[in-house]
């Protein structure tokens, strides 16, 4: 009698998203880079379960690495944080994805910000969470955001902002 | 809390122009119209409901004196005032105040927070006829403290029409500990039969929850915009924020209730 036999590949499916999350990759830090994020997009969930927000946001409020700032490399997090999150639009995700970025660009030195707005009036979605880098939003289009009242924003060392306006 | 003063004279409703419009909070309706807007004038906070009334926060913040729109009766005036005008009012004091309706369970005040239209007062109310006393219909007041999230009631008339629950007559000022927050969502495209799916959200998830539901008066005040955040913060943290997703359309209606009222009556203290 033999056993019944163990398929030990990644199903096809599995296997088709990590090719086409992997296409493109710039360089073996940006495959790292994306193995981080995946590892990220896999335990953050529990980690919303079990933390409030404030400290979410000072857990994945990473130290600057010390290495000075480079835009091609935050180009690709921001990149790798869309692929990562499957380009989550407001309501759908942005709140994890917007974590993931916010973490490896503050460590890249771009001084990011987590920004939680909620919509002005009726309609859907009714909040959204975006990053801002340089006074612009990483991810979204400045019109798309123009419907959302920024209440909320975080620092890139994790910590709320008290005066400053958040929505630049 | 606050009390209406509806003064003799009336007059019509500003409306809002290009010169109002620099100055004010707007507020709309699910068609884009305008449903009212708020404005500062000589340093008083004055809310506008077009064709209906203008209301002036007094200085002393224990009064809201109306000025009716011309032929507007004082009815009109009293029921705009208790579903938009009060909640904004006791939120500008100080309070936070939840876009939900409310009933009191065992373990205290549970709120159905939802945009207009969702089923939040229905379901409120189908509540109060199981037994559950009839909380708040449409503004839920929070009370944050050291040892726990009050509910403070305010006074309310229910949008649905019957018998409901006898507790109307509570009296205002009323305080009871708040055991928990329904975020409220229907699902059109409904497969599978076990509704409603109610899950427990995460303190992040609740936390924006909780503030899209938010009455607030301006987000132009940053020291009041802090203290909002704040507030929601530890909310969010201290008690148990559910999502409660339910099958539109009156058929579904005994089982969402069903599903509720064992929700509620699983919570603890």
């Amino acid at each position: 009698m033999t056993a019944p036999r163990v398929r030990l590949e990644p199903p096809r499916t599995a296997t088709r998203a990590l090719r086409g999350l992997a296409t493109g990759l710039r360089s073996p830090a940006d495959g790292w880079l994306l193995a981080r994020m995946l590892a990220w997009r896999a335990v953050l969930p529990a980690l919303k379960r079990g933390l409030p927000l404030p400290r979410l946001v000072r857990l994945m409020a990473a130290p600057p690495s010390g290495r000075g700032r480079d835009h091609r490399r935050e180009a690709s997090i921001v990149d790798l944080a869309d692929r990562v999150y499957g380009h989550r639009r407001a309501g759908n995700g942005c709140l994890e994805r917007s974590l993931v970025a916010y973490r490896y660009l503050a460590r890249a030195e771009a001084d990011p910000a987590l920004v939680i707005g909620v919509r002005h009036g009726e309609g859907d979605p009714r909040a959204h969470a975006w990053v801002v880098v340089d006074g612009d939003a990483i991810h979204d289009a400045a019109a798309s955001l123009a419907v959302f009242a920024p209440v909320a924003m975080f620092r890139s060392d994790g910590t709320l902002e008290e005066g400053r306006d958040a929505r630049s | 809390m606050l009390t209406l003063r509806i003064e003799p004279t009336s007059r019509p409703v500003p409306s809002l122009d290009a010169q109002n419009a620099t100055a004010a909070t707007v507020w709309r309706d699910l068609a884009g119209e305008v449903c009212a807007w708020a404005a500062q004038r000589d340093g008083e906070r004055w809310l506008y409901i077009p064709d209906v009334a203008s209301y002036r926060l007094a200085e002393d913040r224990a009064e809201i004196h109306a000025v009716a729109h011309p032929s507007v009766s004082p009815q009109r005036v009293r029921r705009a005032y208790l579903r938009t005008v009060l909640p904004m009012a006791v939120q500008a004091v100080g309070h936070e105040v939840l876009h939900a309706s409310a009933v009191r369970a065992p373990a205290g005040v549970v709120g159905f927070c939802a945009v207009s239209t969702t089923g939040k007062s229905t379901l409120a109310a189908e509540l109060s006829r199981c037994g559950f006393e009839l909380w708040a219909d449409d503004a839920l007041a929070l009370d944050v403290r050291n040892d726990g999230v009050t509910a403070v009631a305010l006074p309310f008339e229910s949008f649905v029409r019957g018998p409901v629950a006898p507790a109307e007559r509570r009296a205002s000022n009323a305080a009871a500990p708040i055991a928990a927050v329904c975020v409220l969502g229907r699902e059109a495209d409904a497969h599978g039969d076990r509704w409603p799916r109610i899950r427990q959200l995460s303190p992040a998830d609740a936390f924006v929850g909780l503030l899209t539901h938010a009455y607030c008066y301006t987000l132009d005040d940053a020291a009041r915009k802090r203290a909002m955040v704040a507030t929601y913060l530890r909310v969010a943290d201290a008690i148990p924020v559910f999502e409660v997703i339910f099958r539109p359309g009156l058929q579904y209606l005994d089982e969402t209730v069903d599903g509720v009222a064992s929700l509620l009556g699983r919570l603890t203290r």
